[in-house]
């Protein structure tokens, strides 16, 4: 797979004459793992619909982003990538599923998308994917309609579906949040795993410290839609800067054991 | 002990039978103590809520509160034990009237309590203040609001007749972490103040052993472990136990 850079330049964002975004700048290449750290309403979500071209029509955007040298903010070129190089896991998984339509027809349709109808090849690829993000039944998950899984299952069969195309960069919502903390770890894990077998890139989002430093280089962390500290995980934990970011660490519970 | 609970059984049908979601469950709540109810999803934890609370009937098996056995079916007896034993809900949006103002919602069991509609006014503004939102959220509508403030709004409502129990279902998950802290502080200084006894339900063993002294583990229906918090920390007996302390382990820094 070729290496690409991510590079965002003074991004700013406002619905109307409300400020989401301010000034977000930071750059992300192939294999590196990005994690957004900040409470609700820091514009962690913005910052990730701005870069997967979903931003509603009321926003208004500025800055630069460039994939490679193409700058892709109001370019209409953007939505080609979104799915094909940038995948994106929504937050809401569940509704973000077609209710009326079987998980085997999820993935034919993302395959359409992109002009392909080898519908052998898609449940080939499908079945191998869902039985690495440990699905016992493959075959019984592709006949299953969204509503006949769990929340855990439906952020798994999401997670297949981002990956049927290979993306170069993977952007994940608050992943965890609406899992038990099992099902939490579960997808830790596979996200570590697929680190290990890919060049994919990854931005992750959450508010939960302990998580993204399992899985990040690097900690990006985010108060009122200004990145107000960047560092490594260990440095971030153990000497963070900020106020805000030490408020964030503390209100995490931990073992007194 | 105020609270007992003997050998509740609940079963559901599903698509290969029956499913067993609370299995032969027994236990009790001391006065004024605070428990943590733990399990994965799937465990059985919320439909266990729901049949203290009379939201679900049981197939069998009983509750008695003060030695008193609760017949759910008795309009009266339903009604004299919400007085004492009150609910909140995992999503706090979802558990108001939308077309109703805050105002209303907090004063709905005010005025089926005995309160006159200025006492519940008033009462409603002390309350207010206590969970440190603006006399103003009165008319506001719970679209209007985010997430924290509405499960604050919750309890408000829920501590409104000074129950003696809170039963609080994974009240805390669909909210980030600083806002989780306001609110466990807030549930923390009621229980300082009124002595009301909190069951708190959750699938984060280190979230429920900050606070909680005792913890009950459920797995698959069934109670498969309780006890002193440290103790459970340091010797986890049962499997569900281990696992549900090395996720959480495996997701702290």
């Amino acid at each position: 797979m070729s290496a690409f850079k991510l590079t965002l330049n003074n991004v700013s964002v406002a619905y109307g004459k409300c400020p989401i975004l301010h000034d977000i700048s930071f750059s992300l290449t192939s294999g590196q793992v990005i994690g957004l750290l900040g409470n609700s309403g820091s514009g962690k979500t913005t910052l990730l619909n701005t870069l997967a071209g979903l931003l509603p029509q009321a926003a208004a955007a500025s800055g630069s982003i460039y994939w490679n040298s193409c700058q892709l903010l109001h370019n209409p070129q953007q939505a080609k990538l979104r799915g094909k190089k940038i995948a994106m896991l929504p937050q809401h998984t569940g509704s973000s599923l077609f209710p009326l339509q079987t998980i085997r027809e999820h993935f034919y349709l993302t395959l359409q998308a992109f002009g392909s109808h080898e519908k052998e090849l898609v449940v080939k690829k499908a079945s191998e994917l869902l039985a690495a993000l440990h699905f016992d039944q493959p075959a019984a998950i592709l006949d299953s309609y969204p509503f006949q899984l769990s929340g855990g299952m439906q952020q798994r069969v999401c997670l297949a579906l981002c990956l049927l195309l290979e993306p170069q960069l993977l952007l994940a919502d608050e992943p965890t949040s609406g899992l038990d903390v099992m099902a939490q770890n579960e997808l830790l894990q596979q996200l570590q795993a697929l680190r290990k077998c890919s060049d994919s890139a990854m931005l992750i989002t959450s508010h939960n410290p302990g998580f993204l430093c399992r899985i990040a280089d690097h900690i990006i962390v985010m108060h009122q839609g200004r990145i107000i500290e960047t560092a490594p995980p260990d440095q971030l934990y153990q000497h963070p800067k900020t106020d805000y970011t030490r408020q964030l660490l503390a209100a995490v519970p931990r073992s007194s054991v | 002990m105020f609270l007992q609970v003997s050998h509740l059984n609940k079963s559901y049908p599903d698509t290969v039978g029956t499913l067993t979601a609370v299995n032969d469950v027994s236990f009790t709540l001391a006065v004024g103590e605070i428990v943590g109810l733990l399990g994965s999803s799937g465990s059985g934890k919320t439909t266990l809520g729901r049949l203290l609370t009379g939201l679900t009937a049981s197939d069998s098996g009983s509750i008695s509160l003060d030695g008193q056995i609760i017949s759910f079916d008795s309009q009266k007896a339903r009604r004299s034990y919400y007085r004492q034993v009150q609910y909140i809900f995992q999503e706090p949006a979802a558990s108001f009237h939308p077309m109703h103002t805050i105002g209303k919602a907090i004063m709905e069991p005010l005025l089926h309590n005995g309160y006159s509609h200025a006492q519940a006014q008033k009462r409603v503004n002390e309350l207010l203040q206590q969970i440190g939102l603006p006399a103003e959220y009165a008319d506001r509508y719970i679209y209007q609001i985010s997430g924290g403030e509405a499960q604050r709004i919750a309890i408000a409502r829920a501590i409104s007749i000074r129950p003696r129990l809170l039963i609080c279902d994974e009240i805390t998950s669909s909210l980030d972490t600083l806002t989780q802290q306001k609110i466990i502080s807030l549930l923390l200084s009621l229980h300082k103040q009124y002595g009301t006894a909190l069951l708190f339900i959750t699938h984060d063993i280190f979230l429920a052993a900050a606070f909680c002294r005792r913890l009950l583990i459920l797995s698959k229906g069934r109670l498969v472990e309780a006890g002193n918090t440290q103790t459970i920390l340091h010797a986890p007996q049962h499997p569900a136990t281990q696992q549900l302390l090395e996720a959480a382990r495996n997701l702290t820094i």
